[in-house]
């Protein structure tokens, strides 16, 4: 190759790079960044969707920062915005009459579902967040137990940004396990399986010192698009337990009813295995669930549970705990006739030839499923010290 | 960079519906690797024409096991969703997540894209170029790519209406002519070439 062509070819290449970005670029200036959304239906004219979004207000931003944690200026971190329209689209481009800004999802981080448009049906809200460019996959579907406007406008400490801040309490779930984090990619798998019914977490308002609080409660049940009912704490660590994502938390034992003495013990890791089994055409579930943990807190004076007898009936407590939790999700999931647990594809992935006999069926076999569950629950350590405080 | 969020029993149940959904997913899978072929056009340009049968085997097992690779990754992370992203492998690189830090790698997959389609229509400018001029019996091939290019712009306008056309056509209507050009044509040519040398040794 002589010099020439290389140049020429260099050119050409370095053009490629450098020459392609600028054509349809937008300034952040013209953008209004949206930080999380709230999807209620409207009263006054029955088929519409309200939006209700909290838009980033970066000046206000930068103005607390320089003033060191002082409330910026007076200007609020986050500029709340309603619009309604016939479809989510049309909502999101009717924002444009109120906001000299177009909006800008890829900041987004939640998608709040309000109650009574979870009853009608999600259908009309996630082919949207799916089929637009910019909202993420991994943006958290929460359901709002009332109004999804009411959670958009309500605050949390510590974050300036509220929709920031119910992102942030979604990924701590995994310190107790007793609320379930779901992100849109996660929601849409389970509806479009056949047999799995979708879950996600809840989010409830509640008022103290006469300041509008959020917090997350129980676990929002699909059936079919349509909220089916809620799940309880316990209920909800009883499914994770089943889908194997127990990550931490604590699992009380309550040792005495009589005077409510607890030991408390952390979980440190837990796996799960579902296998399904046929036998003469009856289905049997397994559930295998292994648990580690350590003691966290002893307030049994009276009893030593640090020896080896001891750790060993903990262990058979623990076990009957956790047992618990799984009979009551299951309980419930069978009530409403949910398999929020994926049973079915479970059967569906070990037995492919049989499952297209049991397949139409599937609705009426889960609610008398025969579930068979196994624990191995096992206590490692006992934290700083060993034997719990007490006068000798 | 998402092992994190692959669920490896998304790949199972294997071969559910027996061996024939897979088979006529290779087949529509081959129009890309028949394709290949545009490669006969280079052979007598080559300097080296006895290596070029290794290289080319080469490549199509190194693309091969990258699509897999690819596929699999997908797959695992994404499950039934796969089905219905339009990009699956740009919905992948959106989903990557490293410490809430390494995040939206999308540009990246784009850039590749951009730069991988770059290649790929010169190739095959080239290709039509030159065998136009050959098959005009053109001393030279140059004269004749600045039409062509304006032709292949028009007909990249004109061709399709819509995106689901463009689909449509990739898996139902090409498959046959394709793999006649790709497989057929070439394979007839191969005949006739060991046919006619024969006749000329004998």
């Amino acid at each position: 190759m002589s010099k020439r062509t290389f140049l020429i070819v260099g050119a050409a290449v370095l053009l490629f790079f450098v020459g392609a970005g600028c054509w349809n670029r937008v300034e952040i200036e013209d953008k209004a960044i949206v930080a999380g959304v709230g999807i209620d239906s409207d009263k006054e004219n029955k088929e519409l969707v309200k939006l209700t979004v909290q838009i980033v207000n970066p000046a206000a931003l930068k103005a607390s920062a320089a003033e060191g944690g002082k409330e910026g200026g007076g200007k609020e971190a986050v500029w709340l915005v309603t619009a309604a329209g016939s479809c989510v689209f049309d909502a999101v481009r009717n924002f444009t009459f109120q906001s000299p800004r177009k909006l800008f999802w890829a900041h987004s981080k939640v998608i709040v579902i309000g109650e009574e448009v979870a009853k009608k049906g999600v259908e009309k809200i996630i082919d949207f967040f799916m089929r637009d460019h910019e909202p993420y996959f991994r943006t958290w579907v929460l359901v709002a137990r009332g109004k999804a406007s009411e959670i958009m406008e309500a605050k949390i400490g510590l974050e300036k940004i509220p929709a920031y801040g119910i992102s942030d309490l979604v990924s701590v779930t995994t310190a107790t396990s007793q609320a379930t984090a779901v992100n849109l990619k996660e929601f849409t798998g389970m509806i479009l399986s056949k047999t799995t019914s979708p879950f996600t977490t809840g989010i409830e308002v509640f008022e103290k010192e006469g300041e509008k609080r959020l917090r997350l409660t129980d676990t929002a049940v699909f059936k079919n698009f349509r909220l089916k009912g809620w799940l309880n704490k316990e209920e909800t660590r009883g499914l994770l337990w089943i889908l194997g994502k127990v990550k931490s938390g604590i699992i009380d034992l309550k040792w005495s009813a009589k005077d409510g003495k607890h030991v408390s013990i952390e979980i440190i890791r837990a796996s799960s295995r579902v296998t399904p089994e046929i036998k003469d055409g009856d289905i049997t579930i397994t559930v295998d669930i292994s648990e580690e943990g350590n003691i966290g807190e002893d307030e049994m004076l009276f009893a030593d549970f640090i020896t080896p007898a001891g750790i060993k009936s903990l262990e058979k407590k623990k076990t009957e705990v956790i047992k618990r939790e799984i009979k009551a999700a299951i309980k419930k999931a069978q009530e409403f006739n949910t398999d929020i647990f994926g049973f079915g594809e479970a059967v569906y992935r070990k037995f492919p030839m049989e499952w297209k006999k049991i397949e139409e069926e599937w609705e009426k076999i889960f609610p008398t499923l025969k579930v068979t569950i196994k624990v191995t629950a096992k206590i490692r350590r006992t934290g700083l010290i060993s034997e719990p405080i007490k006068p000798e | 960079m998402v092992s994190k969020e692959m669920e490896l029993k998304n790949l199972t149940p294997v071969l559910a519906d027996g061996l024939m959904p897979v088979v006529k997913g290779t087949y529509r899978q081959l129009l890309f690797f028949g394709e290949t072929i545009v490669m006969a056009m280079f052979l007598p340009y080559l300097n080296i024409p006895q290596r070029a049968r290794r290289s080319t085997i080469i490549a199509v097992i190194i693309t091969g096991l990258l699509g897999i690779c690819v596929i699999i990754g997908t797959i695992a992370v994404f499950g039934a969703i796969t089905a219905h992203l339009k990009f699956p492998t740009l919905s992948l690189a959106r989903y990557i997540s490293i410490g809430n830090f390494i995040e939206r790698a999308e540009a990246l997959i784009i850039l590749m894209w951009i730069g991988g389609g770059f290649v790929k229509i010169t190739i095959f400018h080239y290709c039509a170029v030159l065998a136009l001029a050959q098959w005009l019996n053109l001393k030279d091939y140059r004269p004749l790519a600045i039409p062509i290019g304006v032709i292949l712009v028009i007909l990249s306008i004109i061709l399709w209406e819509n995106i689901v056309e463009v689909v449509e056509l990739i898996k139902k209507t090409l498959p046959v002519p394709f793999l006649i050009i790709e497989a057929g044509i070439p394979a007839v040519l191969l005949i006739v070439a060991m046919v006619r040398r024969k006749g000329d040794k004998g």
